[in-house]
């Protein structure tokens, strides 16, 4: 959709542009992609496929030793792999804010170094859109869609995942109006408050505005995108082999008008003839679930 | 909403006439947008249920769906030359891990074919179970539990999703008295709970009825061979 004059025209009267791009920016927050914790299992280019299948085998610890005697042949045993297959497919966004639009814009937002920010943003958050998608299919559930989130249902998850021997950080995503509910039973119990660690400025800087600190050492994200199925929030606890995702470095082919960062391709394309310019992210993206018993779906009411 | 004043001592007549059309045509499309359920928007997609994810719901065990994203790059959905959303692939990965994608094809009313409903939100669309209500301006999300029961209770009845085990049923006994007895030690401390101790004793004799009832009796694996104790 074109950006016209006509349309910010009484946010110019008043001159609240900038308040309102604040707002727009601050509707859900991030959590950047390399520290969030989903395993991160290639890039597609040059790969002549848009689909990375991972294959998880199982370790010779789970088939065991067995007891032989001193000549006996050992019989060999057969892996079991488990195999994910993560397609990668593109999303788009794109501005086209006109020359008047541009030129009266007092504030400064429509440059391209702050769309090109915009959209890095933008891809960071449909990631953590696309995981949060993925909290309700665990297999496993902790906690009612019949009660509000509880400090209790929330350890019970955490011990159910340790019980399926889900190794490594513990990470959560959690709708906000979950995280409410457990900050509130936290603030009223002091064992809970004493397990808490609230997120501090430079983690928020490397771990993104999403990121809220960490309950009995469980890493804990917040997340709108959240879905609410049978009145209930799924939010998910889940370690780094629950989840993997995927991405792909597009090809840039002409530097005078295209710039790769990270692996948006970001691109400017001038429209003279109506006083217009398209600025346009691509990112290539895909995330699937990797291993089901190390990640749990976490309900709770959405009343 | 946003609230706009001209500055009617410097603006032209014709200027101010066009322009207060348009502050208003402006304003009427903020008041609208206002006046949207304030849900994050989300994708298409179809429901999926697990035989291990029940609970109680409008005083029956009801399935804990699942969310199959119709969106290409989650969970295997591919699309095609032409931009249609592949799923083939996604839902036979999704049965090897025992769940059941619900085709939209298996609700029908008067008003259509499926069972997911696309409605605007503030930042997009917002799609939801034809079970869940939206309110303007709100994040509430309620959802009708008895309607979406008893099409679960159908799909049960003609097999097209799998009926509760015993073993399922007695994990969810086994939670819900977890759950009883958390409330009933919160009560002791703070009334409050009382109202939800309640809820969740009926909760769980609506699981206890339902294990008493269950046909089948939970049945052990086949008899194993005898192993021989002793080096002979």
């Amino acid at each position: 959709m074109a950006h016209l004059f006509a349309d910010v025209a009484n946010a110019r009267t008043q001159e609240e542009l900038s308040s309102a791009y604040g707002m727009l920016l601050a509707e859900e927050s991030a959590a950047l992609l390399n520290v969030l914790g989903p395993s991160y299992v290639g890039d597609i280019a040059a790969g002549a496929s848009n689909v990375i299948r991972v294959t998880d085998y199982d370790s010779a610890a789970s088939n065991g030793y067995a007891s032989r005697t001193e000549v006996q042949a050992i019989s060999p045993t057969d892996p079991a792999p488990a195999k994910t297959e993560v397609t990668v497919a593109r999303y788009g966004f794109a501005r086209q804010p006109s020359d008047l639009v541009k030129m009266t814009d007092s504030h400064g937002v429509l440059n391209p170094v702050l769309l090109a920010q915009d959209m890095l943003i933008g891809a960071n958050q449909k990631l953590v859109e696309l995981i949060a998608g993925l909290m309700p299919n665990f297999s496993a559930t902790a906690g009612s869609a019949a009660a509000a989130a509880s400090v209790d249902d929330f350890f019970d998850a955490c011990s159910e995942l340790r019980q399926a021997n889900a190794n490594g950080q513990l990470i959560a995503m959690l709708h906000a109006k979950q995280w409410g509910d457990l900050s509130k039973e936290l603030a009223t119990t002091s064992g809970g408050a004493i397990q808490f660690a609230p997120a501090t400025q430079d983690a928020l800087i490397s771990r993104g505005s999403g990121f809220q600190g960490t309950l009995n050492g469980v890493q804990i994200y917040t997340s709108n995108r959240v879905t609410a199925d049978a009145g209930g929030y799924r939010g998910g606890i889940f370690t780094t082999d629950a989840i993997a995702w995927a991405d792909g470095t597009p090809v840039v082919e002409a530097p005078e008008s295209q710039v790769l960062i990270g692996k948006v391709l970001f691109e400017i394309d001038r429209k003279p003839l109506t006083a217009q310019t398209d600025y346009v992210g691509n990112v290539w993206l895909g995330v699937a679930e990797r291993q089901d018993g190390a990640g749990i779906t976490f309900l709770s009411s959405t009343t | 909403m946003t609230r706009v004043k001209l500055n009617t001592d410097t603006a032209p007549a014709t200027y101010q006439a066009a322009k207060g059309r348009r502050v208003a045509q402006v304003l009427a499309a903020e008041e609208a947008r206002e006046q949207l359920p304030r849900v994050s928007p989300c994708s298409d997609f179809l429901l999926q249920v697990h035989p291990m994810r029940w609970d109680v719901a409008g005083k029956r065990i009801v399935p804990v769906p699942g969310r199959f994203s119709l969106v290409p790059g989650v969970d295997g959905v591919d699309e095609d030359r032409r931009g249609r959303v592949v799923v083939s692939s996604a839902i036979a990965n999704r049965r090897d891990r025992g769940w059941t994608v619900i085709p939209a094809e298996w609700y029908e009313d008067e008003d259509g074919v499926g069972y997911v409903q696309a409605i605007p939100v503030k930042g997009g669309v917002a799609h939801v179970t034809i079970w869940d209500s939206l309110y303007p301006g709100s994040t509430k999300v309620r959802c009708d539990l008895e309607g979406m029961a008893d099409w679960f209770d159908k799909l049960i009845a003609e097999k097209k999703i799998p009926a509760p085990s015993v073993a399922a049923l007695e994990d969810l006994v086994d939670k819900l008295e977890r759950e009883l007895s958390k409330f009933l030690n919160l009560q002791r401390r703070d009334s409050k709970y009382s109202a939800l101790a309640e809820a969740s004793a009926e909760r769980l004799e609506v699981a206890r009825t339902a294990l008493a009832n269950h046909n089948d009796s939970m049945r052990p694996v086949k008899r194993g061979k005898r192993v021989r104790k002793t080096a002979e």
